[in-house]
């Protein structure tokens, strides 16, 4: 009998990821569209835009050739999809290096700086959602949603700049910029964990408030558990269930937000390389440092998702 | 009165901006764009109420015009991404069948772009300019107003008042336009105010990394830029615009927090909390 359910919950699980996996491809496909189509979008010539205007006809020519804009867009689209699935994004304009050369370069550092600012937040964020949540409408409360919303409406490039002025600058305490041991990590990881610590500690409390008011905690309560037992068994392990799809959602959040923390702390991640290939009008590592983050992007929620439904039965039938 | 202080508090900062954006040119103690090189970073003093930028710029100017830029791209990147996301979330929640599928899975192709990703990208390729941004804000911003009108209009389309409609004879968009929709509107009024906030935010950061508002047109995010340039040596190129962009964001929020609270009521925790105290 036992065994019998057992096997209920993987069918039920396999269904659900294959649903999921599903729905992957129409995404997977208008992000390759949609990647492909930046270079095209450039007004007039992309060519004379990456290479200015003073350069030579025959040189136009040679990188039209070579970035294969002379063919018809839909045998351009074809290749390109080809070159993907080969592992090959193209060369870089400006070094003349594999893109995914110098993508797999910069990768670690956005990583690790991630994951770091996630580590902030979620250091941050649950401790003080479940003390304001268990301390609702007192003044430890206010103090938290006052933090929080300070932290929701406070942009990472004033946030950064602010902690550069205060830690590095007038203290001397921490390091300006770069990636060279763990205290260089603190300011990035704070500016860029900020805003996610902010949400997810306002998102805990109002789940764990909505989980509060159910009847079943009533029922704990009435039986005789204490408080505690009753946050711990009860309260915890259900509020936290919805908690974990913002964090998959703030994971690829962080990833698109290290573009301006990487910039501000010259970081030497795949934020601060968008920012140089745009200036430098490098667009093959544009596309494909668009591309990396949003695969990035897709992936953490795709994780998300299935711990989600992991974690909640109910999830897997809808 | 504590609950009433949010609400006052973001009306003032949503009054202050849209006050200094309409009576820049007669609030504004210099021209934002007059260079005065002697006097290049100089610290707050009679006649610079906030100093002076690394070009001699008034900063109090500056930002009282910059917030012309932060309310035009609010206000016009919220209004035209509300329409359109009203538009193809009440087609597809209406419609249903495949036109709802496929509109769904447009929509999920936009949402795999993570936040500011797509703004940058298409701001890098159309070239830097206000406009170009509240483009790419436009093109990013009209998803999350179309998932709340198809949820929605899904919802209202069964409801009785709804059906007799339909069953009066009314068309599809006389049905849509003048039953459904208004009566549907309040979520994507609460996602509207924090649209705008979000706006702005993007805005300054675009201008921030260089891909938005150029010089000499005074923005916020342009000018932070320029205070990291100078952080070592003069703090109040930084402080001030940052604190322009948070009373806004901060005021906006509050107001859609109330908002949002006042439609949808608050928990209070229940038993848990009535016995902690």
């Amino acid at each position: 009998m036992l065994g019998g359910v057992g096997v209920e919950q993987s069918v039920a699980m396999g269904a659900f990821l294959l649903r999921r996996l599903t729905t992957l491809i129409p995404v997977l496909a208008g992000v390759l569209t949609a990647v492909f189509l930046l270079i095209h979008m450039i007004p007039g010539d992309p060519v004379e835009v990456m290479l200015g205007e003073m350069a030579m006809p025959s040189d136009r020519e040679a990188l039209r050739h070579e970035l294969h804009l002379d063919e018809p867009l839909l045998m351009q689209f074809g290749r390109y999809v080809r070159g993907i699935s080969q592992g090959n994004l193209g060369v870089s304009l400006h070094s003349g290096r594999p893109v995914r050369e110098v993508l797999a370069e910069r990768m670690l550092p956005t990583l690790l700086l991630t994951l770091s600012a996630m580590g902030v937040a979620l250091s941050i964020a649950f401790p003080l959602g479940l003390l304001s949540a268990i301390r609702a409408g007192t003044v430890v409360d206010h103090g938290a949603m006052i933090a929080a919303l300070l932290g929701v409406s406070m942009p990472h490039f004033w946030l950064g700049p602010l902690l550069l002025l205060v830690f590095s600058v007038n203290l001397g305490w921490l390091p300006l910029g770069g990636m060279e041991g763990i205290d260089s990590f603190v300011l990035p990881a704070i500016t860029l964990g900020s805003a996610m610590a902010a949400i997810l500690t306002r998102m805990i409390r109002a789940s764990l408030l909505e989980v509060m008011d159910r009847e079943f905690v009533r029922a704990a309560l009435a039986k005789g558990l204490s408080r505690w037992q009753v946050l711990v068994r009860h309260v915890l392990s259900n509020a936290l269930i919805p908690v974990i799809t913002v964090i998959g959602l703030q994971f690829g959040a962080l990833l698109a937000g290290a573009i301006i923390t990487e910039t501000i702390f010259s970081w030497p991640g795949l934020g601060r390389l968008t920012v140089e290939a745009i200036q430098t009008r490098d667009y093959p590592v544009v596309q494909g440092c668009v591309m990396v983050i949003c695969l990035g992007y897709v992936c953490a929620s795709l994780i998300a998702d299935i711990c989600y439904a992991a974690a909640d039965p109910r999830v897997r039938l809808r | 009165m504590v609950s009433r202080f949010p609400v006052l508090f973001g009306g003032i900062c949503l009054s202050l901006l849209v006050l200094a954006a309409l009576f820049a040119p007669w609030l504004a103690t210099a021209d934002p764009t007059t260079m005065d090189l002697p006097n290049r970073l100089l610290g707050p003093g009679p006649g610079h109420l906030l100093g002076q930028d690394a070009l001699g710029r008034d900063i109090f100017s500056r930002i009282l015009y910059g917030s012309r830029v932060s309310l035009y791209v609010g206000v016009v990147t919220v209004t035209v991404s509300v329409l359109l996301g009203t538009l193809i979330g009440a087609i597809a929640g209406y419609r249903g069948g495949w036109v709802d599928e496929a509109l769904m899975r447009l929509v999920d192709v936009f949402l795999a772009f993570p936040g500011i990703l797509l703004a940058i990208a298409l701001t890098a390729v159309l070239g830097p300019s206000l406009n170009n941004v509240v483009l790419a804000l436009c093109i990013m911003g009209w998803v999350g107003y179309a998932r709340i009108v198809r949820g929605q209009v899904l919802l209202a389309r069964e409801l009785s008042w709804v059906e007799a409609a339909r069953a009066t004879g009314c068309s599809a968009r006389r049905v849509l336009l003048r039953h459904i929709l208004p009566n549907v509107m309040a979520p994507v009024l609460v996602e509207a105010t924090f649209g705008m906030a979000g706006a702005i935010v993007a805005e300054a950061g675009l201008s921030f990394l260089g891909l938005g508002t150029q010089p000499p047109t005074p923005s916020w995010g342009a000018m932070l830029a320029e205070g990291s340039d100078y952080i070592l040596f003069s703090s109040h190129l930084t402080i001030w615009p940052g604190v322009a962009i948070l009373l806004t964001v901060l005021g906006i929020n509050l107001l859609g927090d109330a908002l949002r609270d006042r439609m949808q009521g608050t928990g209070r925790g229940g038993v848990l909390n009535n016995n902690a105290t």
